[in-house]
This record gives structure tokens, sequence and C-alpha cells, in this order.
């Protein structure tokens, strides 16, 4: 076990290696001048102090920035250089705006992970009562109504859930804040509160559709095995069969379902973040996608490479534990 | 059973007088089957492809005949007449630039079958080629490919799609490559397990005892048992395909304005939710609809394909 882990663990390091270059070469094939809008700023700063920049100056102020960021070096110098940094923990600081990328990327972090948990919770939560509702009343009304609602809302894409949630809660209601997000330990809890709920319905109500389906799907198999009729006729209570036999056993697809759900939670979140202006990873992704700004570019893939590995390796590990029968190997 | 017997004279033969009556059975041959109206009996099975499919042939009609079905341009800028509510000439209204919101919405329709279409086309072909060539190609190359196919795997596909979305331009052509650059691992896998399945199987040995080029084993053998997993996936990924080209545009990232692309169109009319939501809501309603009809009729295949169905409707 301990050896499966540490093999799968030195795979991940190889394949966000192999993610970091394919992003480091996609990312120079980029249309457009990095540090164009750095050289127009400067011209305007000259030209109010009373100078007049020519072509020539304009051209020298280009070279003199690109050499400063290192990008008048041909690639696998610039990659070489950029993992060094990197192993030593330093992403250098953004070109466009500055800052510094660990610390921004790591506050930027801790509002998508905060977010992205509850989502995952209240997802787990909700998907996984509904779908086994569902299953043990199957055939029956409310079977249908949540059979029928999750398949219409697995097709609803996260940005109109979003547009429906602001439309109704914060123009016709007029009951939650449309956008911005502020942590609860960073000023006022109530409305920190406030401003979760919208994004948090936005990135959880998809999941919990497709969970809700998928733990039917896989509850229903369940509930027709021979061991959950010895249960029933042994007379045991409906909870017990339920929680004991039927889910315990129905756990096996979700928990491969769930792997992918984080996956599919920071993918969410670059939309999410950007409908309701949440200062995110998703958000600081957007952002410098569309300004080129090619060290933050670099260092939210690599986090987002990095996340989605850990997270199928968990997922993997998880499997062991649902369904002892696999060995890992 | 005696009765049974005269009843069928095919399935006994009447023992002469004196001798013990004995059964012959003979082999009652199978109906034949009609595939196609099989395949549709068990498709049309279910009342939610129907709707479904409804949905998506409305939405096929419109993107057809755009031009003849929608009351205005969808590019005729009218500054005078922005921000319409819905009126008898405008049915849904005017956008912020005075166009008919319907027309733009109906024109919207051939964009997102076009790019939804060729999205799924494309990436089932370079991810079926890739997984055929992983599958046979020596050590190296199979590790090659499955291990990038990992890597890519590893990243949100939002963003592998904004990046080559960005790289190839905001076209039809580079969102469609876009997308399907985000979905072709998912075949490459397909394609490879099913290779791998296959060739487990002794004809593959005789085949390849018979002296076979892997050519034709592949073309034989290998080809027509990944062609029903291939249908399922690519009618199951169409509604992704449209979704995910969607929420490209909605991020700022998809199709260029003034291109009527349901997604942008979402996103332009998202500023005036407040007083005017339809400008926002029915184009992404109409988005809706399509991944809803696709989703369905790609559920109603996988049914009417899956052999444990077989014969379970008649």
């Amino acid at each position: 076990m301990v050896n499966y882990i540490i093999r799968r663990l030195i795979y991940s390091v190889f394949l966000v290696f192999l993610v970091s270059i394919v992003v480091f070469v996609l990312m120079r094939m980029l249309p457009g001048d990095p540090v164009m809008d750095m050289v127009e700023q400067q011209i305007a700063e000259m030209v109010q102090a009373g100078h007049a920049p020519d072509l020539e100056m304009q051209q020298f102020l280009r070279n003199q920035l690109m050499t400063y960021h290192g990008l008048d070096r041909p690639v696998s110098v610039q990659f070489a250089h950029w993992l060094g940094d990197v192993i030593r923990l330093d992403f250098g600081r953004s070109m466009v705006r500055g800052f510094d990328i660990v610390d921004e990327v790591g506050r930027r972090m801790v509002v998508s992970i905060y977010l992205a948990i509850i989502s995952m919770v209240v997802t787990l939560i909700f998907g996984i009562l509904f779908g086994t509702i569902a299953a043990v009343r199957n055939g029956k009304l409310i079977d249908n109504v949540i059979t029928s609602i999750s398949n219409f809302g697995m097709t609803v894409p996260g940005f109109m859930i979003a547009i429906l949630l602001i439309w109704v809660f914060g123009f016709l209601l007029d009951l939650l804040p449309i956008f911005g997000f502020q942590l609860p330990w960073m000023g006022d809890p109530g409305r920190s509160v406030r401003q979760t709920i919208l994004p948090v319905l936005t990135m959880s109500l998809g999941g919990i559709a497709g969970l809700a389906r998928m733990t039917r799907s896989a509850m229903l198999d369940v509930l027709n095995a021979d061991y959950v009729r010895t249960a029933w006729a042994k007379g045991m209570r409906e909870k017990a069969v339920i929680f004991k036999h039927v889910l315990k056993n129905g756990l096996m697809p979700i928990v491969s379902g769930v792997g992918g759900m984080i996956r599919g939670l920071f993918g969410g979140s670059v939309i999410v973040e950007s409908i309701f202006v949440v200062p995110g990873v998703g958000q600081l992704l957007v952002m410098s996608m569309l300004s080129l700004d090619y060290p933050v570019i670099q260092a939210v893939t690599l986090l987002m490479a990095f996340i989605t590995v850990i997270s199928n390796l968990i997922t993997d590990i998880l499997y062991g534990w649902v369904d002892p029968r696999i060995q890992y190997s | 059973m005696a009765t049974e017997m005269t009843n069928n004279p095919k399935r006994a033969v009447n023992a002469p007088p004196g001798e013990e009556a004995f059964e012959v059975l003979f082999e009652e041959p199978l109906p034949p089957v009609n595939e196609f109206k099989r395949f549709m009996k068990v498709f049309l099975h279910r009342k939610v492809v129907v709707v479904g499919l409804v949905f998506v042939i409305i939405i096929l009609v419109a993107g057809l005949f755009s031009y003849q079905i929608a009351p205005h341009d969808p590019f005729q800028i009218n500054l005078l007449n922005n921000l319409q509510p819905p009126s008898s000439e405008f049915l849904l209204g005017t956008d912020d630039l005075g166009r008919c919101l319907l027309s733009r919405i109906i024109h919207g329709a051939r964009l997102a079958l076009i790019t939804g279409v060729s999205t799924v086309f494309i990436s089932s072909a370079i991810g079926s080629v890739l997984g055929l060539v992983a599958g046979f190609a020596g050590k190296v190359v199979e590790d090659l490919i499955m291990r990038l196919t990992d890597a890519w795997l590893s990243l949100p596909p939002l963003i592998i799609m904004m990046f080559v979305g960005v790289i190839l331009g905001r076209g039809v052509v580079g969102i469609v490559f876009a997308v399907a650059l985000g979905m072709f691992p998912g075949y490459i896998r397909l394609v490879y397990g099913q290779v791998m399945t296959v060739k487990q199987n002794d004809y593959i040995m005789a085949s390849l005892a018979m002296g076979d080029s892997k050519m034709r084993i592949i073309f034989r053998h290998i080809l027509p048992n990944c062609i029903t997993p291939l249908i399922v996936t690519m009618t199951m990924s169409l509604g992704g395909a449209v979704m995910a080209e969607a929420g490209l545009s909605f991020i700022g990232l998809g199709l260029a304005p003034p291109s009527p692309a349901w997604g942008t169109m979402t996103n332009d009319g998202y500023m005036h939710l407040a007083h005017l939501p339809l400008l926002s809501l029915a184009p992404s309603a109409a988005l809706v609809l399509l991944v809803f009809g696709f989703n369905m009729v790609g559920d109603g295949i996988r049914d009417a394909l899956d052999p444990k169905m077989r014969g379970t409707m008649e």
C-alpha cells in the first residue's frame, strides 16, 4: 500500500512536470505581445513628463522589458530557469501587475478552496440524499420528480444557473448580494455567508443532479441483491438496511464520480468566479489569460494540475477503502 | 401435452400405432429481425427520449432554414430601436444594438449545431487514431501517448480549451478545435481500452497465426468492435461539446461578436438582467433545450445499441 502510494506520487510529479512543459510551450504560442501594455504605459508616462518618445525609443523599451523578463532567450532556456525557480518554490512576480505570485495565488487559493469544499459538502449531502430517496421509493411520485429534475439539471450549464439565481435572488427578490466575496474571518461574517450562497449553489446544483442520478442507479443495483433481501427477511429496520447494506455497497461507483467532481469544481470555478467577481484562482487565471501574464498562468495551471493529480490519487485510494477486493499493484 | 402435439405438427411426429410416441423437436427458424425496426422501437420507447428528439429536430430545422425562418436580419444594427421589450414586431425584443433577439437565437442554432457536431467528429477522429496507434505500436509509442493523455487529463478541460481557443483565434474553426482538443483524451482511453480487450481474444491470435497484417486485424476485428461504444460516446458528448463552446463564449474567450453564439449573447444580455432578463435567459434557454435534447437522444441510442436491451421490448 505504502509502496503503491509512493509510486503513484512519483508518477504524479512526472505528470505535473509534463503538464508544465505543455503549458509552457502552448503559452509561447499565444498570439499577442506580453510586454506591449507595459511599453505603452511607460510611453504614456514619458509623454506626460514632457518627453516625445519616438519609435526607436519604443523598440528600445520593448527590448529592455523582454530582456528584463528573460523572454528573449530560447524557450528551452526559459523553461529550465523557470523550473529551477519553481523547485525552490519561487514562482516569481506577475509581469503585468507586479504582485508576488506565491502570496497572491496563496491568498486566492484559500478563497477557491473554501468555496470548493463547501460546494463539495453540499453536493455530497444532497446528491446522495436525493439519489437514495429516489432509489428507495423507486417508481413512486418522489422518484419521478427527483429523476426528472436531475435529468434536466445536468443539462443546464453553470452560467445559466448563475444567471437565473442572480435574477431571482438578486433582482426579483432582492435577497442576496450578486457579486463580491470575502472570507468570513476577514470582516463581516454575516455578509460573507450571504455572499457564499449563490456561488455555492451555482457550483453544486449540477453536481447534485449528476450525483443523485448516479446514486440512484448504483443503489437500485444493490437493492435487488440477495443480501439485501436477506437483511429485510431478518426483520432489520429500514434505516439499518439502507445505511448498513445498501448505501455502503452502492458507494463504489459514487467514489469514482466524486474524483471527477473535484476536477470539475476547479474547472467550474473559472466561470463561477468570473460571474460573481469572486477573488479566487479561477478569476486570476482568466485575468492573466487576457493580459498574457505568463508567470501567473504557469503557476495557476501547475497548481490546478497538481490538485487534479492528487485528487485522482485520493480517489484511487478511496476505492480500496470502499471495496477491499481491490488490490494495489 | 397431447393436444399441444396435434396442434403443432411441426414440433412432434405422431408415432405409428403400436409404437411409443416420441417427440422430435425441429429447430424453429427465428423470425427475421429487422435491426432498424428493433433499434427504433427501443429508441422511441422512453417518452423523455422522444421529447429530446423533438427538441433536437426543432433546433435542427431552425439551424437549417434560419434565413427563411428568422423574421429579421440578425446583424442589422438599429440603435434607435435598442433594448426594446418583446413586441409584435420583435417577438423577444431587441438587444443593446437594436438587433432582433429571436432572429439571433435562430441563427445561433446553426452555429451551435455546427460547432457541436464538428467538435465531436474531430475529437473522436483524433482520439480514435491515437488510441489505435497506442494499442498497436510498440511499447515506447504506447507509453508516450498514454502518459501524455494522463497529463492532458490532469488539467481541467476548460483551461485547455481557453488556451487552444486563444491560440487559434476566436473563429468557428478555432473554437471547434479548442473544444475538440479539450475532449479528445476520453476517446483515446476508450479506443485504447477496447483494443486491449479485443486483443486478448483467441481469434486475434488465430488471425496473427495465419499471417494477417496489423492493418487487416485493425480493420476486420478491432474497428468493428469499437464502433458501438464510439457511437454511444459521440452522441453522449454532443451536449457536452455544445455546452463547452457556450461556456467559452460566455467568459469572452469563445466565438467573437457579432456572431450570434448563444453563449456570447447570454453574456451580452447579462448587463441588462435587471430590466430585460430575456436578453440573457432566452439564448441560454435555447442552449439548455439543445443540450437536453442531445443528452436524451444519446441516452436513447445507448439503450438501443446495448446488447443487454436486445429482445426486452418484444
